[in-house]
């Protein structure tokens, strides 16, 4: 199920740099968790394609590698793209379990790492917002924290639509994804703008896809070895 | 920021500072390429002799001749050798230039030797011989403007020590006029010598009304002494008592008799009760003797059988008109003595004044004085100074000019081209800079932290990752701290 690609991880993981770069996420945010303890993570972004998936995922699959329990929930109900980037099988998913339609149990997907579960959006719904703003996800979100160390939610991006500034006042803390390269920084600067209005407890942001440093990289550390 | 930072910021537009140094390189190549072939060039060298350029300093009265430094020295000779009249005079001398230098294509130029007294005097034309002549003209005529110079330079000083001379002999003259004018206003002709004088007059005429004060006084005394005397004294006496036959004593006996009785018996009442029989014996002898000088006093003249007049009396008569007649002498000594002196008290008052402005007077009468004299002992060191100075050279031709062929110039086209390299290289760096730093792009962590002002968590770079590769990373691995 958790296949490897050049962007995914994968059970088990190549020593690259790409890795090393998650791990160090991990590490950040565990120091995060010591200062002031949150058990559910929100990742959005600005703007469609920065990599928020990629990085939920991949920080999900570290995580868990870890030995933390960790849930996975695709909560981007109009574009999922967790299930199709793990070839997770049809089945109940977040939109089933806030309809009742579905028990977490059932929705909850084991993967080949023991400790990360992923829940995928399962049905289709069209009122996006207004399920991921009712008591039941919100219930449901807190089963999962009671259940999980960490639960980490994969969102729209926040310039897009209001599922974003919804969600992320469910959730103890959100991370913001940003895409390295020449553009202008305004939509990045909107989102956290909106995310403080909506009440979102800003815990950092990831800067994605930047050039490789001059510095020592991973491989020349190895080879250095 | 680290040196690395700086080393990154550069190398991602490295391009900027490699163009603009390519394209200032060109330009200069272009520039080079497009403007007329370099000039036949000529050199010459002037020994400058610096002890011929020395310069008078007038300042307070003084002159001072200095020899400057040769920096200050080499800069007047390159303002000579480089102004217009040096210009016009190398036109004037040089056939074919025509009137004016610049538009007969001529540039004059000087080098100066740092540690020697030597300058180099360049000139470029056109044509090898206009350069030849241009510089050993602008040498000839930078000798002679120098010379020039130098004169000039002396005479300014010299109109400025006449000036100063004059203007001290007009306050000499002035100050003498009013010299004259107190003299002659208060009718002498040194009031301090003539104050001094009548002061000394004063404390005489004071010692001298002193001593008539005392003689006066003591005169008085003795006149009283002997007014009494005379009083006392009988006017005449008996032929008995004069000649001591058994008659009366003399009044003058008696009062004396009287006298040591009763100093006798002041004595002994001292010792003695006054029943004491010689107490009682004295006071009977002094009745006595008072009987005896008022039977004497009392006695009219024709109970005395032959009257004579006293020659006590005449005596002490005489010296009493003495003593008179020296009193009024004194009198009319201390009349003089004080009439003098307040003749001499208000002549005093009237010079005071005078002092106090004679001396100012005197004062700058003498600074004056001084001044031109002063002035007239510079004047002439300084006309001693300038015949040396005057006849001496200021320099002489060393080198005479020679014609050198000036080549393309590689040498320096190089050295523009170096410059153009460093100066392009340098600015395109400054504009790498300055991009990026207006940049708010995301380029790295620290970007986003500084444009977003959020903590940055993670830096994921480009996946890198090897195919067919694993690490032994498992389930089992330890949580991050």
């Amino acid at each position: 199920m958790l296949r490897q690609t050049d962007t995914l991880l994968g059970a088990r993981p190549p020593g690259c740099a790409y890795f090393e770069a998650f791990r160090a996420l991990r590490t950040n945010i565990a120091a995060a968790q010591e200062k002031e303890r949150f058990s559910s993570l929100l990742i959005t972004g600005a703007r469609p394609g920065d990599g928020k998936t990629t990085v939920a995922v991949n920080l999900g699959i570290v995580v868990a590698l870890a030995r933390k329990k960790v849930a996975l929930v695709d909560a981007d109900l109009r574009h999922p793209a967790i299930g199709e980037m793990l070839e997770l099988p049809p089945g109940p998913g977040l939109v089933d379990v806030c309809n009742g339609e579905a028990s977490l149990d059932d929705a909850l997907v084991r993967t080949d790492i023991e400790t990360l579960c992923v829940l995928p959006t399962g049905a289709t719904w069209r009122m996006a917002a207004e399920l991921l703003g009712s008591t039941e996800m919100s219930d449901a979100l807190g089963d999962m924290r009671e259940r999980f160390d960490l639960v980490i939610l994969d969102s729209p991006p926040v310039g897009a639509v209001a599922d974003a500034g919804v969600l992320s006042r469910l959730v103890e803390r959100t991370l913001l994804v940003v895409r390295a390269g020449s553009r202008s920084p305004e939509p990045e600067l909107r989102a956290l703008q909106s995310l403080e209005y909506a009440g979102a407890r800003i815990l950092g942001i990831v800067v994605n896809d930047i050039l490789p440093r001059d510095s020592m990289t991973y491989q020349q550390y190895y080879s250095y070895r | 920021m680290e040196f690395v930072d700086y080393y990154r910021i550069i190398r991602e537009r490295v391009w900027f500072p490699v163009l603009l140094a390519v394209l200032s390189a060109a330009v200069v190549v272009v520039l080079r390429a497009i403007r007329p072939p370099e000039p036949s060039a000529a050199t010459g060298a002037l020994s400058i002799n610096t002890a011929a350029l020395r310069r008078p300093e007038v300042a307070d009265g003084a002159v001072s001749i200095a020899e400057p430094e040769w920096g200050v020295i080499a800069r007047e000779v390159t303002r000579v050798v480089q102004s217009p009249q040096i210009a016009r005079e190398v036109a004037r001398r040089v056939p074919g230039i025509g009137a004016d230098l610049t538009a007969g294509g001529v540039t004059l130029g000087s080098e100066v030797a740092r540690d020697t007294p030597v300058v180099r005097v360049t000139a470029r034309a056109a044509e090898g011989e206009i350069a030849v002549a241009a510089a050993n003209a602008a040498m000839a005529a930078t000798l002679e403007g120098l010379g020039e110079l130098q004169r000039e330079r002396f005479r300014r000083a010299s109109e400025a020590v006449a000036q100063q001379s004059s203007a001290a002999t007009r306050r000499v003259s002035a100050a003498t006029q009013r010299l004259e004018g107190l003299r002659s206003r208060y009718g002498t002709r040194d009031p301090n010598e003539e104050v001094n004088a009548l002061k000394a007059e004063l404390v005489s005429l004071a010692t001298r009304r002193s001593e008539l004060v005392w003689e006066r006084v003591s005169v008085t005394a003795r006149e009283q002494m002997l007014l009494a005397a005379v009083e006392e004294q009988p006017r005449y006496e008996t032929i008995e008592q004069v000649q001591g036959t058994g008659g009366p004593l003399p009044p003058s006996e008696i009062g004396a008799q009287l006298n040591a009785v009763i100093a006798d018996l002041q004595e002994a009442l001292k010792r003695r009760t006054p029943r004491h029989p010689t107490v009682i014996e004295m006071q009977r002898r002094i009745e006595e003797l008072r009987r005896q000088a008022e039977a004497v006093r009392e006695a009219p003249a024709e109970t005395v059988s032959t009257r004579i007049p006293s020659p006590v009396w005449a005596t002490l008569e005489g010296q009493l008109w003495d003593m008179r007649l020296t009193t009024v002498t004194i009198g009319a000594q201390m009349q003089w003595v004080e009439a003098q002196t307040a003749e001499k008290r208000a002549r005093l008052d009237q010079l005071q004044p005078a002092t106090m402005e004679y001396d100012r007077l005197s004062a700058e009468l003498t600074a004056a004085q001084q001044e031109v004299d002063g002035l007239e002992k510079a004047m002439a060191d300084l006309s001693r100074q300038a015949e040396a100075v005057v006849e001496a050279e200021v320099g002489e031709v060393q080198e005479e000019a020679s014609e050198v062929a000036v080549g393309r110039g590689l040498r320096r086209l190089a050295l523009r081209i170096g410059a153009a390299l460093m100066c392009g290289a340098i600015l395109g760096g400054m504009l790498a800079f300055f991009l990026h730093y207006v940049d708010l792009s995301f380029k790295d962590e620290e970007s986003a932290q500084r444009v977003l002002g959020q903590p940055v968590l993670g830096a994921i770079p480009r996946s890198d990752m090897p195919t067919g590769e694993t690490e032994a990373e498992s389930p089992g691995e330890q949580a991050a701290p």
